[in-house]
């Protein structure tokens, strides 16, 4: 149910007073007024109040104020620049915009400040794109080394030693020294600047492997890392479904990998720790815990790992549960961890 | 919203037509003013001098500072002179330049705003004059009104239409309607509001 506030034409009433109002809007306001004792009132006071701004006194121009106004108008009068022209014809271009833009300060202030933002910006772009001028002089069909240096000085017939790592100058240098370093009949040459430069002394002694071998000029050597020892058990976690204690596809690939981990190192304990959804009553949350450490455990011991290495634990719903980070949905964990111990 | 008669009397006052010594309207005026007639240009100054004095003067309502306020504006005026096209921009121009120069003028005095001090001064005249006391609490009003409302409000006086002062403040005509109400209703509240005072 709807309760509807009184409208109150007020702006028509002080728009009737400058007579400006049409025949429609007056026999509207008619009627209004004719049932309204507020907007009576309010009639008669903007008749009032605007009888009183007629008849309110106000200062008048004193006398030479005109003559004075005409002297400034002359003193300050543009130079035109033919007679018959447009007294002020809208100029255009650049150095136009800039003049109207001084004429005023609020403009003004924003545009330096955009320009000298992006005379910033230039300066940077600059500063940034000059590596990438050093990084292609660096690269290794050109680029030399110390080391290198004197041999390519003993090819290289009176050019200055040093002349190729100065990068500050015109391309000269680089120029100078590609048809040093490009030619293919000493390709390991070529080769070996890059490894050479790199930061570890014993990639110093791979040049000379780099060096014997047929390799291809761009090939850049990488050091061979030894595969990383499998130290540490991972995906250790099985997961569960409901109240069940069954094994799937999953954690059984999962506990065959901890396995052949195990068998790998014979030092090392593994703790199976059950979690269970804290919404079980304890009771129920020990059982489960139990029921699915042991079905690991003999996974574990059918792949052949000894069981006196194993121990089952199952937390309870005040000590064990543990948020799954992972679960936006709430849930708490419900699976097994596999836990090494050495 | 059809304007009457009334309203096209206040626009020719406005113009400042004739009385005219050379017989030439504004329009003719201002044609030859851009065409870089100095003397047209300053006919129209002497036409519209003492229009822009009072505009002035309602809106910052002090002396002092009208005079170089008023040559400020015309000389400002010369140079978008270019851009007025018709006598009808050409007053909004005036006008809208007048506004513009005066709240450039206010608003760097910050707390110091025309009539803030004379209130207090006027309140005091209001005690020894009763023949006067009307008018003086009304000016003391018009002192405390806001520049939102006191600038249609004084166009209005002036004796431009809604659609002029609409051009000139940029706004609706409903909304120049919309703040003439304001600005009277403000009037009245402060009138009583002083009159209670004065009787305490």
């Amino acid at each position: 149910m709807f309760r509807t506030t009184p409208v109150h034409p007020v702006t028509l009433i002080s728009a009737r007073v400058d007579g400006v109002i049409t025949p429609g809007e007056s026999r509207f306001l008619d009627t209004h007024l004719h049932s309204c004792a507020s907007c009576q009132q309010t009639e008669a006071e903007l008749n009032a109040i605007c009888r009183m701004l007629k008849t309110h006194p106000v200062e008048s121009a004193p006398l030479g104020a005109v003559d004075r106004l005409i002297g400034r108008l002359r003193e300050s009068r543009p130079a035109r620049p033919a007679a018959g022209a447009s007294a002020r014809p809208r100029e255009h271009g650049i150095l136009a915009t800039l003049r109207r833009l001084g004429r005023s300060p609020m403009l003004a202030v924003p545009a330096v400040l955009i320009l000298v933002v992006v005379g910033v910006l230039f300066a940077m772009q600059l500063r940034s794109a000059a590596p990438v001028v050093d990084a292609v002089r660096e690269s290794p069909l050109t680029a030399t080394t110390p080391g290198l240096e004197s041999q390519a000085n003993a090819e290289r017939s009176g050019a200055p030693v040093g002349e190729s790592n100065e990068h500050t100058g015109s391309s000269e240098p680089l120029l100078q020294s590609a048809p040093i370093a490009a030619p293919a009949p000493e390709p390991a040459r070529v080769a070996t600047p890059r490894v050479v430069a790199r930061p570890p002394a014993p990639l110093m002694h791979d040049a000379g492997i780099v060096a014997s071998s047929n390799a291809a000029p761009e090939r850049v050597i990488e050091p061979q890392a030894p595969p990383p020892a499998p130290t540490e058990l991972t995906a250790s976690s099985i997961r569960f479904r409901g109240n069940s204690k069954r094994l799937n596809q999953e954690a059984r690939q999962t506990i065959a990998a901890a396995a052949e981990w195990m068998l790998v190192h014979d030092e090392v304990q593994l703790v199976i720790e059950a979690r269970t959804d804290p919404r079980r009553s304890a009771e129920k949350t020990l059982e489960l815990g139990r029921k699915r450490t042991l079905a690991v455990a003999r996974y574990l011991e059918e792949q052949g790992v000894d069981p006196s290495r194993l121990r089952q634990v199952a937390y309870d719903n005040a000590t064990g549960p543990v948020l799954d980070d992972d679960d936006d949905r709430g849930v708490t964990n419900d699976r097994v961890d596999l836990v090494p111990e050495r | 919203m059809a304007p009457r008669p009334a309203d096209n009397r206040k626009r020719m006052r406005l113009a400042g037509a004739p009385p005219n010594r050379t017989g030439i309207d504004d329009a003719g005026l201002l044609e030859r003013a851009r065409s870089g007639d100095d003397s047209a240009f300053e006919d129209l100054v002497r036409r519209h001098h003492e229009t822009v004095w009072r505009l002035v003067w309602r809106l910052i309502r002090e002396g002092a500072h009208v005079e170089a306020l008023v040559q400020q504006v015309f000389v400002d005026l010369r140079l978008e002179l270019s851009e007025v096209q018709r006598i009808d921009q050409f007053r909004a121009c005036l006008c809208r330049i007048a506004v513009e120069r005066v709240a450039r003028f206010v608003k760097p005095r910050g707390a110091q705003r025309p009539g803030t001090r004379r209130s207090a001064e006027l309140a005091v005249v209001v005690e020894e004059s009763d023949a006067n006391r009307e008018e003086l609490r009304l000016e003391s009003c018009l002192q405390s009104l806001v520049g939102t409302l006191r600038a249609p409000l004084c166009l209005q006086l002036e004796g431009l239409s809604y659609d002029e002062i609409a051009n000139t403040l940029g706004l609706s005509v409903d909304a120049v309607r919309t703040r003439l109400f304001l600005a009277r209703d403000a009037l009245v509240k402060c009138m009583d509001r002083n009159k209670v005072q004065s009787d305490v």
